[in-house]
């Protein structure tokens, strides 16, 4: 991590920031290979953010086969709540791209930093510019309730729909490939001259084709990219880890810092969580396409599903549940405590020794 | 003159895309869809997702999926939930329920609603970690099962 001391270099991005609500840009602190970050307040930021944030721009330059030659400028703010307020996009937006800048907070930063990636190639129509962003993201792309042809020809939110939009798109992806995704954004045009100039079919007859092959959701193309807990035993992980925002894979925001690890579970089992940090919690990753909806409760997929965005489940304090029943697949582990102390924590996952209560319907 | 055009630049770029320019939900029989979630269309029929289609059909019909012997008791609005309220028949069991049949057996309503009574000895013998019952007993919330510890 570099902290950047002299003042940072005026861009036109901040030029549009100030039409928009004059607000001061914060100071750029951060520095990676391909980002300069600003932050309102010192010590937002531990590594493991801009290691995460480096990395899918690395990862996104390949998936595009794009190069980010210029640093891309980040302004992030620490409260989504308030960052409407903030004046740095439309009242409506909790992030934005323009000009070279990502003006974003936790929850948007990276939908905008793959709208800053493929602005170096290419200058799409919003339908594909946020079909793009949804996509390629670190989320699933969900089944609209609207429909793709509906949505070309609008302009932003909220009225243009992302999530059929996000969904088309990564269909497109997964059903015809890399290379004609790239031609599609860079084709010239309204949206649908676009598209049917790069796939040789009308809109209409995709979508057909869309409604009859796409899941509800796939799983996203950036997920879970943690180190993993070591297997200590048989049905056992367990790791000491160094809780330093200085660290590699420790993450921070101005009130918590914390560390992420995969948990990869081969067999159905109740398991314990423990861990000797403040919180823990735990979240299925998005790696599996949902052919349907996964309600939480649904007995085939344990007490962490794979549940729409995901669905936390906290294994520590009297609310928390520390013996879990998982299905195999592959878990994101966070721990994490308040302020940014450094600490060194303790994280096991073991099989429960129990009691456990067994039916025929959770034996299989 | 600058400004007039400024104005009827405004006014134009309004003209195009209005407020209430929203797509159209996919929501009639017949769009297609991926949702869980079933909507009453009057008190006794339903409209669900079948197939990946959304389909209007009778509570009688959405109930029989259920199991073979479910009965309707209509389409109830409970909330922002709206679906087809089903009941066993007199003499059937609820798909999936359980009930302790003594301190070593459960009871667990099977595939056509029939009654079955498991061994916890070998229901526990299935669990990996697990395998050693202690017996069949209900947790806090009156659900039954065989309760398994490590050997």
């Amino acid at each position: 991590m570099t902290v950047q001391t002299k003042p940072p270099p005026i861009t036109c991005a901040a030029v549009v920031a100030c039409v928009l609500g004059c607000n001061d840009l914060p100071e750029l602190r951060y520095e990676t290979e391909h980002l300069r970050i600003g932050t309102a307040s010192d010590g937002l930021l531990c590594q493991g953010n801009l290691d995460h944030y480096e990395r899918l721009i690395t990862t996104l330059e390949q998936q595009l086969g794009t190069s980010v030659r210029t640093p891309i400028h980040v302004y992030l703010w620490d409260e989504s709540r308030f960052f409407p307020d903030s004046g740095w996009c439309d009242d409506s937006l909790i992030g934005c791209y323009r000009q070279g800048a990502v003006y974003a907070d936790f929850i948007s930063i990276e939908h905008e930093l793959v709208h800053a990636v493929v602005d170096t190639f290419a200058t799409p129509t919003p339908f594909w510019s946020e079909g793009a962003a949804m996509a390629l993201g670190s989320s699933r792309t969900f089944f609209g309730e609207t429909s793709p042809v509906d949505n070309l020809d609008l302009h932003a939110s909220p009225q243009l729909d992302y999530r059929p939009a996000g969904h088309f798109s990564r269909w497109l992806l997964e059903t015809h490939g890399l290379e004609l995704y790239r031609e599609l954004l860079r084709a010239r045009g309204s949206s649908r001259e676009a598209f049917e100039r790069t796939y040789d079919m009308t809109m209409e007859e995709a979508q057909e084709l869309y409604f009859a092959e796409a899941p509800h959701a796939y799983g996203a193309l950036n997920t879970c990219d943690h180190p993993d807990l070591p297997q200590t035993g048989d049905l056992q992980w367990s790791e000491t880890i160094e809780i330093d925002c200085a660290a590699p894979n420790v993450w921070g925001t101005s009130q918590v810092i914390g560390a992420l690890r995969v948990l990869t579970v081969t067999e159905r089992g109740f398991y314990e969580l423990t861990t000797t940090e403040q919180e823990g919690a735990i979240i299925p990753c998005f790696d599996e396409d949902l052919e349907h909806p996964v309600l939480v409760g649904d007995p085939n997929y344990g007490d962490v599903p794979p549940a729409s965005g995901g669905f936390l489940q906290v294994f520590t304090g009297d609310r928390g549940k520390s013996v879990l029943e998982l299905v195999p697949g592959r878990y994101e582990l966070s721990i994490a405590h308040e302020g940014h102390e450094t600490r060194t924590a303790a994280l096991t996952v073991r099989a429960a020794t129990g009691p456990i209560p067994q039916t025929p319907e959770s034996a299989g | 003159m600058r400004l007039r055009l400024a104005t009827l630049l405004v006014l134009a770029c309004c003209a195009c895309a209005p407020d209430d320019d929203y797509p159209p939900l996919l929501d009639q029989p017949g769009d297609p869809c991926r949702s869980p979630y079933p909507s009453c269309v009057d008190g006794e029929r339903v409209r669900e997702c079948v197939d990946e289609v959304w389909v209007d059909r009778s509570c009688e019909e959405s109930c029989a999926e259920l199991g073979p012997a479910m009965l309707s008791l209509g389409c109830v609005i409970d909330g922002p939930l709206e679906s087809c309220a089903c009941v066993p028949e007199p003499g059937a069991c609820a798909p999936a329920t359980t009930a302790c049949e003594s301190d070593t057996e459960l009871g667990y309503c099977g595939a056509g609603q029939v009654w079955l009574v498991y061994d916890c000895d070998t229901l526990c013998a299935s669990s990996l970690a697990t395998p050693t019952s202690l017996g069949c007993m209900a947790d806090e919330d009156g659900e039954a099962a065989c309760w398994c510890v490590d050997g």
